[in-house]
């Protein structure tokens, strides 16, 4: 594997030297004293990143968390009317090493 | 009475950090978090009671709404304080060891992947942008003709009315189709890799419409104003009854694993 990696792609030609330097947006060191407020980000979209992304590597302690079908069952608690086929947005696969078969209970 | 059991709550990979980064932090549980260093990785972990997240308890506790929120709530805000720091490689939520020499031992073995994965994440952060399509809305949004025809009675003029609105209902779909496709095109011209993700329930995410794209995209520093001025203009422009929602920067969750999975877009983020 290469560093760069994403020959899916195209790299830029580069010529933004035009463009102010401005990256205010990537500079986010926080105050330290305040945390970053993230109350305002909406669980669903929480969970697409926290469960639905990250690096899955094998836990010690949990094994199973092909478990995931359980935070789906516990999100469609939320909304009694929901089908047997409510989508979960975090379910999308990532390598997952050493993880057993999902589980339904 | 003995202390009860231990384990090790790991949210995430850096690099060696400056001592007292860590200082302010909590984690899950509000437990105060401190780096575990090997090899030039360091883990970011809490100690964290046993009972709580063994088998047991962790099946347990995911199905518990409020446990799930409060806990994944902890675990992006450590990972964010990081992230806002250093180049970071998101663990997903519940990543849990017996100790902290086990997580020791995981860094020395997955050395070579965390390096590669931290030296690609550098400089780069990640945007999620989605596509929304709301046929009712689209329908609303047909205008009466300013003239109505004279001759016309005012039931034909009705059915008339109707009609229109549901074709223009029927159109939402191809209409929001078209805008997914432009809006991927674009804003992948500014992203040195993109992710998809599957598109959200529209009643858990308790917004109107219905997603039909959700998508993430790994930005580099230099590109996110461009990418940025790409999305609004795509935002402004979205068609009646469609909509493009961007959010970020987030911590490189998306992007955070080794290999490209079966999910991904064929074309996107091959590593």
């Amino acid at each position: 594997m290469s560093s760069d990696g994403f020959s899916g792609f195209p790299e830029h030609e580069g010529s933004f030297t035009g463009i102010p330097e401005n990256t205010s947006n990537l500079a986010r060191r926080p105050d330290d004293d305040h945390p970053p407020a993230d109350r305002d980000i909406s669980l669903v979209d929480l969970l697409d990143r926290v469960l639905g992304a990250g690096v899955v590597i094998t836990g010690d302690l949990t094994i199973s968390i092909a478990d995931v079908d359980l935070v789906r069952v516990s999100l469609r608690a939320l909304v009694s009317s929901i089908n047997e086929d409510v989508p979960s947005p975090w379910e999308h696969g990532h390598p997952v090493r050493g993880v057993a078969g999902r589980e339904r209970t | 009475m003995s202390q009860p059991e231990q384990a090790s709550y790991v949210y995430a990979v850096t690099r060696p950090l400056p001592s007292g980064e860590l200082g302010k932090v909590r984690g899950v549980g509000r437990h105060p978090v401190h780096p575990v260093e090997e090899d030039g990785l360091v883990a970011v972990v809490s100690t964290v009671p046993l009972n709580e997240f063994d088998e047991d308890a962790l099946r347990a506790n995911l199905e518990d709404l409020r446990w799930l929120e409060e806990t994944a709530r902890a675990h992006h805000s450590v990972v964010e304080a990081l992230a806002n720091t250093a180049t970071t490689v998101p663990l997903r939520l519940a990543t849990v060891y017996r100790n902290e020499d086990r997580v020791r031992e995981v860094l020395r073995q997955d050395h070579a992947m965390f390096d590669a994965v931290l030296r690609r994440l550098s400089g780069r952060t990640e945007y999620s942008v989605k596509v929304y399509a709301d046929p009712a809305e689209r329908a609303a949004a047909v205008e009466a003709p300013p003239q109505p025809d004279p001759g016309e009675s005012p039931g034909k003029a009705y059915l008339r009315r109707r009609r229109e609105q549901r074709e223009r209902q029927d159109d939402t779909w191809r209409v929001a189709a078209d805008l997914c496709e432009s809006t991927d095109a674009a804003l992948t011209a500014w992203a040195r890799a993109r992710a998809q993700h599957r598109p959200q329930d529209s009643s858990l995410a308790g917004v109107p419409g219905e997603n039909v794209m959700n998508l993430a995209y790994l930005v580099a520093a230099e590109d996110v104003e461009p990418f940025l001025t790409e999305a609004r203009r795509l935002q402004d422009r979205a068609p009646a009854g469609t909509r493009v929602e961007v959010s970020g920067p987030w911590a490189p969750y998306s992007f955070a694993s080794a290999e490209p999975s079966g999910s991904r877009e064929p074309d996107g983020d091959r590593v």
